[in-house]
């Protein structure tokens, strides 16, 4: 990390009085240079206070580290991205541009929505919403693999974990394996109100399927899923009672019904 | 059915909406994105030991994040970018302090609010949970840059410079508040160490 400079290319002064707290901070935070540092180092074999006084700032630092380092081992704390207060509402456009400010690379800002042929909707915007969340979160994860380990985790029971934290309710990856395809990573997106699940499987062909799911129903329950195309993806999405679904690849429809089916299959309904 | 998605309503995802953050943050560079990406975490970490209380340091966070993406323009040295995000939250958390002192205290300081987790024992928890108390008797400016040292490991001329105080100042505080530790944890181990048994 750019600030963590140990020791310090900088080195302070000397202090005048090598036992003092300045210089047995200066000195416990790596900030003498190598000379002075040596000198408060002889010094301690001597003196007692200082010794005691070195030990206990070491002491300090690491209690101030194990009290708030499990910032850092926490999912990233996307959400807090997200916008609050004046901007509640919520388009798919925003949602899009932070799913890409979240990933980052240019993956992110090459999602040419404009592109896209000026249809009217059909759906609800809402629903609407939720898929081209997911289809932009697809677009963005199928070419930029590299934050996988930053923002979520390819440990089936971590992953679990977290995005049960995230989401509030408990969630349990789907197994594809039967398909060939294996889980390869997952992580937490905004979704509107809520944050939403990603998992992402890959096939050994290096075919990418993401399954983006909601905890909370968005649409009617029919039976049956709903099929859309962005650009070259292909979205099969239903909802349940509890959650919403979508499956996000450029795959033939048939062989991505087969795939829904097996997660229906495991959702219990 | 193929339908294709557009919202007509809308221009395209350009950066014209007024007011809008994201779309400001969508004119970072991807590298920036990044980076900022990369930072949250150690944000996070940071104001926990400002504010002692879950809920309050996601809002300076959160906060921080909002005026720092509306505040990017000012931002010239790209390299500069990790600093400046603290000093954005550091100037908050100044702030509302400030705006606080008058009133009821802004941030309660309440030990079972920051989880003392990832300690093996009881005992060491049991000392976790002594720091967080102690670091909430430390003066705001000492609580300051010794967290910032702690845990961002900058040197002092870097936490100088995010502090915004001269270097002298950041020593002689640290040196304020590891003393004042120092001198409290001692009476807190000895005070437990009576209490128990």
């Amino acid at each position: 990390m750019a600030m963590t400079n140990r020791p310090s290319h900088h080195p302070i002064a000397p202090p005048a009085d090598l036992a003092s707290p300045e210089a047995a901070g200066a000195y416990v935070d790596g900030q003498l240079d190598p000379a002075t540092a040596r000198a408060v180092e002889e010094r301690m074999a001597i003196d007692g206070e200082l010794r005691a006084r070195v030990e206990s700032y070491r002491r300090q630092k690491a209690e101030i580290r194990a009290l708030f380092d499990d910032a850092l081992r926490e999912p990233s704390p996307v959400h807090l991205l997200l916008p609050r207060r004046r901007e509640r509402q919520w388009t798919w456009r925003m949602a899009a541009a932070v799913a890409g400010l979240l990933i980052g690379g240019a993956a992110g800002a090459g999602i040419s929505w404009q592109m896209m042929q000026p249809e009217p909707p059909v759906l609800a915007a809402e629903t609407e919403g939720f898929v081209a969340r997911a289809a932009s979160a697809h677009a963005v994860n199928a070419t930029e693999a590299i934050f996988s380990g930053q923002l979520g985790s390819d440990d089936p029971q971590v992953l679990a974990g977290w995005l049960a934290q995230g989401l509030g309710v408990p969630v349990q990856p789907p197994s594809l394996e039967s398909a060939e395809f294996e889980l390869v990573g997952g992580r937490l997106l905004p979704d509107a109100a809520n944050a939403a699940a990603q998992f992402i499987y890959q096939r050994a062909d290096g075919t990418r399927l993401t399954l983006y799911v909601r905890a909370t129903r968005l649409g009617v329950v029919e039976p049956g899923f709903k099929w859309q195309s962005v650009e070259k993806l292909r979205v099969c999405f239903w909802f349940t009672d509890s959650a919403s679904f979508a499956m996000v690849a450029e795959m033939p429809q048939k062989e991505m019904k087969a795939l829904a089916q097996m997660v229906v299959g495991q959702d219990g309904g | 059915m193929h339908v294709h998605l557009i919202d007509t309503s809308c221009p395209p995802m350009s950066l014209r909406a007024p007011g809008a953050r994201i779309d400001r943050a969508l004119m970072m560079t991807p590298d920036r994105q990044r980076a900022i990406v990369e930072v949250m975490p150690h944000l996070r970490r940071y104001s926990r030991a400002l504010t002692l209380n879950l809920d309050a340091a996601d809002e300076l966070v959160q906060d921080c994040l909002e005026r720092a993406l509306n505040k990017i323009h000012l931002l010239k040295d790209e390299t500069r970018l990790r600093p400046w995000l603290f000093t954005v939250m550091l100037n908050i958390f100044r702030n509302q302090l400030r705006r606080s002192r008058n009133g009821p205290q802004l941030v309660a300081i309440d030990s079972e609010q920051i989880p003392a987790n990832s300690a093996p024992t009881v005992e060491q928890g049991a000392e976790v949970k002594l720091i967080l108390a102690l670091l909430g008797q430390l003066p705001e400016d000492q609580r300051e840059v010794l967290t910032l040292v702690a845990l961002e490991e900058v040197s002092y001329q870097q936490a100088a410079e995010i502090l915004e105080v001269p270097i002298g100042t950041v020593m002689s505080r640290l040196a304020r508040a590891r003393e004042r530790l120092r001198t409290m944890m001692d009476s807190g181990v000895q005070a437990k160490r009576h209490g128990n048994d």
